[in-house]
């Protein structure tokens, strides 16, 4: 990214903050999910889900560059991809409703799922192109070894993702200590182990828990979330506070953590924003951007309390469109 | 890093196909149960005959029925069958599609890895040429060896009891598609001799 080298290290101090602050909300919210998974998941993404996409969208825009430049078909690549697959997996549900559907469903996820590993790996394959480069040869047989998986089980990934999508805000954490404060990578690389191991206490106690039972649609659209259609064999205690637990830590990251080491500014300061930086319409559209957002989350509150279901299933098919700017973003940063 | 990754592709291969060629070994044999069973005579009978309903056996075939909401399946010419075992409902049929795109996949996925493996740069070929052989003949053989994997150990016997035998003899079996329970028919001279056998 061409923003890469703005920032200097801070400080040199050993992080052990940022470790015990990582530390302590990955415990709390272990407790917290193992618990009252069901009342917890709700509470957390009740609260925390529009603000950790602001704050989310507001950091991106503070590192995206002012001008696409060279990289132009990259994040051409990126935008069509993150608005066509988001589209096209909001698009499922309702076209499999209709009587005249043909496909069957894992078809069609399959299919969806072939399409986004191919769309990451092409963006792989573009960013070891560009400088600095890498060798992303391996990226193609890796991307066509799990579309063979994909069809054979199609449903396979979508669940992965959902689990696997709240460490991404740690990979990034990672990548932004790296560029603004690399002397606390060594603590916060040793209190990751945290969240392995507070995975590992939640299956110990729930794997074999007996199942949250509840006839409620809020409480089974929740389940259901955390997968517990496919991974029958566990006790979906377990899968609905593995997936709370990932989500809050997830949500601590983009609200504290990287906000506290990652931002140059204070939020509402647009100087460190360098596409508001080019000035005129630039810098209007990003002021409209942040308050449209600040709108948005105003809006999903309100929709949260009247009818918490509906918006909590509409919230995590739009949501699919941050998980896959993601992708893009982390590959400028490596 | 790189011969990592090529482990790592090697093994999900690897736990890919296993799941394929298991389809060779037989089913395994059900646990004992309770079912119905009547003793018929029939007098004009030529033998006994045991009467045993098709859903009583280890598996059966019997046509998916189309789901009638969706007229454009109902237009599908090909009749798909689905297993049945004795207590649970059989999963849906795997598309057939899907494992050829599967197969097309785990292809590309080959072919890419040994091009990359072989050509990458500033590394000497031999090496990747070797890695290539090694995932490929392992790959071959763990097919072979799970394809002609034994079928799982039958449930541990229980001691055999020796009980007085009724009746010794043929039977004609003879297998229904409707019916709950198994039927016994016994010809009048048979059902004499066991009569007859156990004063």
């Amino acid at each position: 990214m061409s923003t890469a080298a703005l920032d200097q290290p801070r400080t040199l101090s050993s992080g052990l903050p940022l470790a015990s602050g990582l530390i302590a909300l990955a415990i709390s919210a272990a407790v917290l999910a193992g618990r009252m998974p069901i009342a917890f998941s709700i509470a957390t993404v009740f609260l925390f889900a529009g603000p950790h996409n602001w704050l989310e969208a507001r950091y991106i825009l503070g590192r995206l560059p002012a001008r696409a430049g060279k990289l132009w078909s990259f994040f051409t690549v990126s935008l069509v991809g993150i608005v066509g697959l988001t589209a096209a997996f909001a698009y499922i549900p309702s076209y499999l409703g209709r009587p005249s559907a043909i496909l069957e469903a894992d078809s069609l996820y399959a299919g969806w799922n072939t399409a986004f590993l191919l769309w990451a790996a092409t963006l792989v394959w573009m960013r070891s192109r560009t400088n600095p480069r890498f060798d992303g040869g391996w990226v193609w047989p890796l991307a066509f070894l799990l579309i063979a998986g994909v069809w054979l089980r199609p449903f396979a990934l979508s669940v992965a993702l959902v689990y696997l999508h709240p460490l991404m805000a740690l990979w990034l954490l990672d990548r932004e200590l790296r560029r603004s404060h690399p002397a606390w990578r060594p603590a916060y690389h040793a209190c990751l182990l945290a969240i392995p191991l507070l995975m590992g206490l939640l299956f110990w106690r729930l794997h074999d828990a007996l199942p949250l039972i509840s006839d409620d649609p809020v409480s089974l659209a929740i389940a259901q979330h955390a997968g517990d259609w496919y991974l029958t064999g566990i006790s979906n205690h377990f899968l609905v506070a593995a997936h709370t637990f990932l989500e809050t830590v997830h949500y601590g990251v983009w609200i504290i953590l990287i906000p506290l080491v990652g931002y140059r500014s204070k939020p509402w300061q647009l100087d460190t924003i360098p596409v508001a930086r080019r000035g005129g319409g630039w810098r209007t559209g990003v002021i409209a951007l942040l308050l449209i957002g600040l709108l948005l989350v105003s809006v999903l509150w309100v929709c949260f309390a009247l009818d918490y279901g509906t918006t909590r299933y509409v919230y995590f098919v739009v949501a699919l469109l941050h998980v896959l700017a993601e992708g893009p973003f982390l590959l400028r940063m490596i | 890093m790189r011969y990592t990754l090529t482990v790592v592709l090697a093994a999900f291969g690897l736990s890919l196909l296993p799941v394929q060629v298991r389809a060779d070994v037989p089913p395994p044999v059900p646990a004992p149960k309770d079912v119905k069973f009547t003793i018929e005579v029939d007098e004009k009978a030529k033998g006994p005959k045991l009467i045993l309903p098709v859903g009583m056996t280890r598996a059966q075939f019997r046509p998916r029925p189309v789901p009638k909401a969706n007229p454009a399946k109902e237009k599908e010419p090909v009749a798909m069958l689905e297993i049945e075992g004795d207590d649970e409902v059989a999963p849906a049929p795997r598309n057939p599609n899907h494992l050829m795109i599967a197969g097309i996949g785990m292809t590309l996925a080959l072919g890419f890895g040994g091009v990359w493996l072989v050509r990458r740069p500033g590394r000497g070929g031999s090496r990747g040429l070797v890695l290539l052989l090694v995932a490929g003949v392992t790959l071959a053989a763990t097919t072979v060896v799970w394809a002609n994997a034994p079928a799982p150990p039958p449930p541990p016997k229980k001691d055999k009891i020796v009980l007085p035998v009724a009746f010794e003899g043929n039977v004609n079996l003879e297998v229904v598609v409707a019916g709950d329970s198994i039927r016994l028919i016994l010809d009048k001279e048979t059902l004499e001799k066991i009569k007859k056998d156990h004063k």
